[in-house]
């Protein structure tokens, strides 16, 4: 029902607004009819897995974003994805073709923006924590494939409240985040982890023109499962005009209360850009990830090359070694990815 | 001594009519008289919205403005290429790139007309104007010289 109700407010904004004047559309930054945007992007990606003979190509993505300042105070922003559009994969149960049950609300709120030093967002966001998780769409990301580190310790999306904004000192260069969410949720089950209860904190130190540090923790309750999970991090991202390096770690300890065991999780990847010549960027990445509860160890080892013939759109091509370690077997695939990807 | 002191005017003088000056201006009600450049720099990148309270509107001049490249190199510190995937990120969260104007002259009649706009053009633009603000001078070298 509320899926429905979000379609029907789309389509209307979007139907009303086409027929006002002042109508200006740029490609890779949405259409615009006076103080409201509306755009998106869709992403499609081929894997191809040698070890096994898998191979997969898929409509990954087709994403709508609406969004409009309301007064200079006031904000609203919202998302609409249908995910997994159609899927052709050699293991014919993943096919799948077109479905409108699919259309998900990844994002749905609005910011009250006092000023730069106090900022607050109420609905479902983007889990604002670490370097990867809020640029997780393939257009925005470096690589198609997405790190180990960035899925596994909190959920991609929260539905709650995040106050944020700078710290007033040290000519804005610190940035604060404080992120709760309790109660009920705005499409709960779509999300990386079901998460209940979620408390968090980041903090960033801003450096050089373009870098950034920033260190993170926080505290959930996983829905329906008895688990109670504690975090931290920190990222490091140094960018310069040709190339950018960034290194993100996490670690997190889960206590399951019924029989009183606790187990630990660690992973960090390490990245490096570099713009060979114009549009034109190579990508080296290593991952490591270690679940201490059941000893899985996994490492990756990827190289990649993103081609912006234009800035709304990524042509990426991949080759990723996956090591999985777990009781002394050792299982290493190779897969080949590929993706297109654009803004509009 | 005579020829080189010549030489010396001569060159000055050369240099002098090349050089580029840019006024990064604001509306006369802008709540501060100067920025400095990291400011004006997250200003122009939508990472600091407000002065004193007040939200300010940013003007840009079109892409293809050998002013709007000098001040990108010299203020933003980005190229073409950096400078719009900064902003593929910040499309993705809602936020939109200053306000584009055709000309330098639309750039002023904007900031004079629009409490709280700030916008940059060449400085012997603006010299001796009094409805205006001139928030910071950036020397940025020749002005044919990129």
């Amino acid at each position: 029902m509320k899926k429905t109700l979000n379609i029907l407010l789309f389509l209307f904004l979007y139907v009303s607004l086409s027929f006002s004047a002042d109508i200006n559309y740029s490609f890779g930054r949405g259409l615009k009819v006076g103080k409201f945007t509306l755009g998106g992007y869709s992403a499609f990606v081929y894997e191809n897995n040698t070890k096994n003979s898998y191979e997969k190509f898929n409509w990954e993505e087709l994403a709508f974003l609406g969004f409009i300042d309301i007064t200079d105070k006031f904000k609203f922003f919202t998302e609409i994805e249908l995910k997994d559009i159609y899927v052709k994969s050699s293991n014919s149960t993943e096919n799948k073709t077109f479905n409108t049950k699919d259309l998900e609300i990844n994002r749905l709120y609005f910011d009250y923006i006092h000023n730069d030093y106090f900022k607050i967002r109420f609905g479902r966001f983007i889990t604002p924590l670490g370097y990867w998780n809020p640029i997780y769409v393939i257009v925005l990301r470096w690589t198609t494939s997405n790190p180990i580190t960035s899925t596994q310790f909190y959920p991609r999306f929260l539905t709650g409240v995040r106050v944020f904004g700078y710290l007033p000192f040290q000519d804005d260069s610190w940035e604060y985040d404080l992120i709760t969410q309790a109660g009920k949720q705005i499409n709960e089950d779509n999300n990386s982890i079901i998460a209940k209860n979620f408390y968090a904190f980041q903090l960033k130190k801003h450096f050089w023109e373009n870098s950034v540090f920033g260190i993170t923790g926080g505290y959930f309750k996983k829905k329906k499962r008895p688990e109670k999970v504690k975090f931290v991090g920190f990222n490091i991202d140094i960018k310069k005009k040709i190339y950018e390096l960034t290194y993100e770690y996490f670690y997190s300890r889960e206590k399951e209360p019924y029989f009183n065991k606790e187990y630990s999780r660690i992973s960090y990847y390490l990245q490096g850009v570099l713009r060979v010549f114009p549009k034109n960027y190579l990508i080296g990445r290593t991952e490591y990830f270690k679940d201490l509860s059941d000893g899985k160890h996994i490492e990756n080892y990827i190289i990649g090359w993103n081609f912006r013939p234009l800035y709304p759109i990524s042509l990426k091509a991949e080759y990723k070694i996956k090591h999985d370690r777990f009781n002394n077997n050792n299982r290493y695939d190779h897969i080949i990815l590929g993706s297109f990807s654009v803004l509009f | 001594m005579i020829l080189r002191t010549v030489l010396i005017l001569c060159l000055s003088f050369i240099i002098g009519a090349y050089a580029l000056q840019i006024a990064v201006i604001a509306n006369k009600n802008f709540p501060v008289s100067s920025l400095n450049e990291n400011e004006i720099r997250k200003i122009f990148l939508k990472k600091k919205m407000f002065i004193k309270d007040k939200k300010v509107v940013p003007v840009n001049l079109k892409n293809n403005s050998q002013i709007r490249q000098l001040f990108q190199k010299y203020i933003l510190k980005m190229d073409n290429e950096e400078y719009n995937l900064y902003w593929n990120e910040k499309y993705f969260n809602g936020i939109k790139p200053p306000i584009v104007m055709s000309s330098q002259e639309a750039v002023i009649k904007f900031v004079k007309n629009i409490d709280n706009a700030i916008g940059y053009v060449e400085l012997k633009k603006v010299k001796n104007r009094k409805d205006i603000k001139i928030l910071k001078i950036i020397n940025v070298g020749k002005k044919n010289g990129h």
